[in-house]
C-alpha cells in the first residue's frame, strides 16, 4: 500500500506521473460553493486528483468534510463551482444532465451507502434493471447478471427480493448492479457503513476484485479501516481539501 | 425505455400487493360512485327524452302557446300538408303525446300515448319486435319494450284509456317518456282515447300534437326552421335538440349530474395526485439512486405514469363491475344501468383525470436530483 505525503517527494513525483498517464478519472481545480451571499459554505476547495486503472483509492476524512460531495462530482451526480472533471478525456463537467445520466449508465458503476434497490423486484431483475439503463440487450443482460450474482455469491438468492436479503447481500447485489455495465470507473460511499464484520468484509473483497482484477479505477468513501487497507492509496479530505 | 418503465410498474402491481391493492380499491369505490352517478344521469335522461330521440327528425313544430311542451302543444293537421314545398324540407309527419292508462295482463300501467303519422319522421326508429301500426289500422299498437315486465306478449290485446282495446304488434325500445313508458297508435286512435281522457279538450280528428320534420341532407336545420316559421302562423319550430331539452326537467337534470359526474372525477384527479405524490416522497431516496445509477428521468416518470395507468384500468374495471351489478339490484324506482358509451366516455374522463393526477407528482419526480443518493442513510 502507498500513501501520498510529504515523505519520498520524488517517489512520489514519479507515481503521480504515472498515475496521470494511466489516468482514467481525471478531476482538476475542483471547488463546490453552496449558497450565495452571506449564507455562502465552501464544501470543497480546488481538489485535484486522477484514478488509474486497477487502481483503488481510499478517501477518508471526517464527517462534514466533503467526502461525499467530492464523490458526487467524481461521479457525475453534481457539477463543481469551478474545476473539471474527465473520464477518458471527456470533460464530464460540460455535459448536460441526459449526457451525464447516459454516462453514469454506462461508464460509471456506483455503489451508495444504502443498497437502494427495487423492493419489488428481485435481486437479477435490480442488475438487469441497471443493465437496460447502460442499453445492453435483454438476453446478454440476462447472462452477465447470473455471471455476476454468481461471482458475488448470489447465484442461489438471485430470484429473493432485497427484503428476503442480509444486509451484506443487499450491498453486493448492488456492486453487481454497479458491474452490470462493465464500468471503467467504480465509486463508492461507505458501502460498509451498515455492515458487520464479515458482511462487511465480503463487499471490500469483491469491490478490491471488482478493481484489481478487472482494471476498473476505483475511489471508495469510507470509515472502514480494513477497506483503507485493501486499497493502494488513501487520500484524506479535511475541511474539503486534499491533504 | 417504456417497456422498461411498464415492466418496473407491472412488477409494483403484482408483488407490492397490499399498498397495490388499497390503491386500486381506493380508486375502485370512487370510480365506482362516478359510474354510478354517470349510469343514473343516463337512464334518467334516456327515460325522458327516448320518444323524441327514437325519431328520425331534425325539426319539432309546436304552437307557440305550447312553449314547447309535447303535451301542451296542439296544431291543426292540415297545417304541414304544404311544408314539404319548404325549401330544405325532405319529410313531414305528427306526433301527439296524452298521458293515460293501460290495462295489462299483470294491471294497470300509466303509460304515455303516443300518436303518429306512420313512414313519416315521426316513426320510432328502433323497433325491436314485430311492427309498427300504419294509418287506418284503428285497434293496432307498439309497446315500449320494458312493457313486457307487464305481462304482455305480441298478438295481446290490451285496453288503452279505459275502453279502447288494441293488439300488440311491435315493440320500441328506448322510447320513454318522462319515466314512463309509450304506447304507439296511429293519430286517430291517439285522438280518440285523448278525447276520453281528456274531455275538456273535445274529439278534433285533424288536431295532433306537433309536426316533425326531417330536412334534406346538406340544409341548413336554423334556415329551415326560419322558413317554416315564415309560412306558418303561430308556431314555434326548434331543433329535436331543443325540444328535447325542453322536456320537462331535463336540462336541470343533465346540469345537475354533470356537475356531480364532473366532481366525482376531480375527486378521483385528486386522489391519484395524492397517492402518486406520496408514492414519490416514500421513495424518494430509492429514485435518486435510481436516476444515480443512470434510469433516465423519462424512466422514473414513465413507470409512475404507467402505474397510474394500470391502476386506473384495475379500478375502472372494478367500478364497473360493482356498478353494473348494484344495477341488478337496484328498484326499479332507482333506474340504473351502464351503457358502453357512457363507460367509455366516463372512462376516458377518469384517464384524462388520472393522467393530471399523476402529473403533479412528475414534477416531484423531475425535481429528484441524483446527487441526494450520496447522502442516502448518513447520519
Amino acid at each position: 500500500m502507498s500513501r501520498t505525503g510529504k515523505e519520498g517527494t520524488e517517489m512520489a513525483t514519479s507515481a503521480a506521473d504515472h498515475r496521470a498517464e494511466q489516468a482514467v478519472l481525471v478531476a482538476e481545480g475542483c471547488s463546490k460553493v453552496y449558497g450565495s451571499g452571506a449564507s455562502v459554505v465552501t464544501a470543497l476547495t480546488d481538489v485535484s486528483l486522477a484514478l488509474a486503472r486497477g487502481e483503488l483509492v481510499a478517501l477518508v476524512g471526517p464527517s462534514g468534510s466533503g467526502k461525499s460531495t467530492l464523490l458526487s462530482i467524481l461521479g457525475a451526480l453534481l457539477t463543481p463551482s469551478s474545476g473539471t472533471v474527465r473520464v477518458n478525456g471527456v470533460e464530464v463537467t460540460a455535459l448536460n444532465e441526459a449526457a451525464r445520466t447516459r454516462l453514469r449508465a454506462t461508464t460509471y458503476g456506483l455503489v451508495f451507502q444504502s443498497a437502494g434497490l427495487v423492493p419489488f423486484l428481485t435481486a437479477r431483475e435490480n442488475v438487469e434493471l441497471a443493465a437496460t439503463f447502460a442499453g445492453l440487450p435483454g438476453r446478454r443482460a440476462a447472462e452477465r447478471s447470473r455471471e455476476l450474482l454468481g461471482e458475488l455469491g448470489l447465484a442461489d438468492r438471485a430470484d429473493h427480493r432485497p427484503s428476503q436479503l442480509s444486509g451484506g447481500e443487499q450491498q453486493r447485489v448492488a456492486l453487481a448492479r454497479a458491474l452490470i455495465s462493465d464500468p471503467q470507473v467504480l465509486l463508492a460511499d461507505e458501502p460498509t457503513a451498515h455492515l458487520d464484520g464479515d458482511r462487511g468484509a465480503q463487499v471490500v473483497e469483491a469491490l478490491a476484485a471488482a478493481v484489481h482484477r478487472d482494471g476498473r479505477a476505483g475511489l471508495v468513501v469510507t470509515h472502514d479501516q480494513r477497506v483503507a487497507e485493501r486499497a493502494d492509496r488513501v487520500l484524506q479530505i479535511v475541511d474539503g481539501r486534499l491533504v | 425505455m417504456i417497456a422498461v418503465a411498464a415492466r418496473i410498474a407491472g412488477a409494483e402491481l403484482r408483488r407490492a400487493l397490499g399498498r397495490s391493492v388499497l390503491s386500486a380499491l381506493t380508486l375502485s369505490a370512487l370510480m365506482f360512485l362516478t359510474l354510478t352517478l354517470a349510469g343514473l344521469a343516463d337512464t334518467l335522461d334516456r327515460g325522458s327524452t327516448g320518444v323524441l330521440r327514437t325519431l328520425d327528425a331534425d325539426l319539432v313544430i309546436f304552437n307557440q302557446e305550447a312553449r314547447q311542451q309535447l303535451l301542451r302543444s296542439r296544431i291543426p293537421r292540415p297545417m304541414t300538408i304544404g311544408l314539404p314545398f319548404v325549401d330544405g324540407v325532405h319529410s313531414v309527419g305528427t306526433i301527439g303525446l296524452v298521458p293515460t292508462s293501460a290495462r295489462m295482463p299483470a294491471g294497470d300501467v300509466r303509460v304515455t300515448l303516443v300518436g303518429f303519422s306512420a313512414r313519416t319522421p315521426a316513426e320510432p326508429t328502433r323497433v325491436v319486435e314485430g311492427r309498427l301500426p300504419v294509418d287506418g289500422e284503428p285497434r293496432i299498437a307498439a309497446l315500449d319494450v320494458s312493457l313486457k315486465a307487464q305481462g304482455v306478449r305480441l298478438g295481446d290485446t290490451i285496453v288503452l284509456g279505459g275502453d279502447r282495446e288494441v293488439e300488440v304488434v311491435g315493440f320500441v325500445e328506448d322510447a320513454r317518456f318522462l319515466q314512463q313508458p309509450t304506447v304507439w297508435v296511429p293519430p286517430d286512435v291517439w285522438a280518440l282515447v285523448r278525447a276520453r281522457v281528456a274531455p275538456e279538450a273535445g274529439y278534433a280528428e285533424q288536431l295532433v300534437g306537433a309536426g316533425v320534420v326531417r330536412v334534406f341532407p346538406g340544409a341548413d336545420p336554423g334556415e329551415v326552421a326560419a322558413a317554416i316559421e315564415a309560412e306558418l302562423d303561430g308556431v314555434e319550430v326548434v331543433t329535436l335538440e331543443d325540444a328535447i331539452t325542453s322536456i320537462p326537467g331535463v336540462d336541470v337534470q343533465r346540469g345537475t349530474f354533470t356537475v356531480l359526474v364532473a366532481v366525482s372525477i376531480a375527486v378521483v384527479s385528486f386522489v391519484v395526485g395524492l397517492l402518486s405524490v406520496l408514492e414519490v416522497t416514500e421513495r424518494r431516496r430509492q429514485l435518486a439512486i435510481l436516476r444515480a445509477v443512470g434510469a433516465p428521468r423519462r424512466v422514473v416518470r414513465g413507470a409512475l405514469i404507467a402505474r397510474s395507468m394500470l391502476l386506473w384500468a384495475v379500478a375502472l374495471v372494478g367500478g364497473s363491475v360493482a356498478t353494473w351489478l348494484l344495477a341488478r339490484v337496484a328498484p326499479d324506482a332507482a333506474p340504473l344501468g351502464l351503457r358502453w358509451p357512457v363507460l367509455a366516455v366516463v372512462g376516458g374522463g377518469l384517464l384524462v383525470a388520472t393522467v393530471i393526477g399523476t402529473a403533479v407528482a412528475l414534477g416531484r419526480v423531475s425535481r429528484i436530483d441524483p446527487a441526494t443518493a450520496m447522502q442516502v442513510g448518513q447520519a
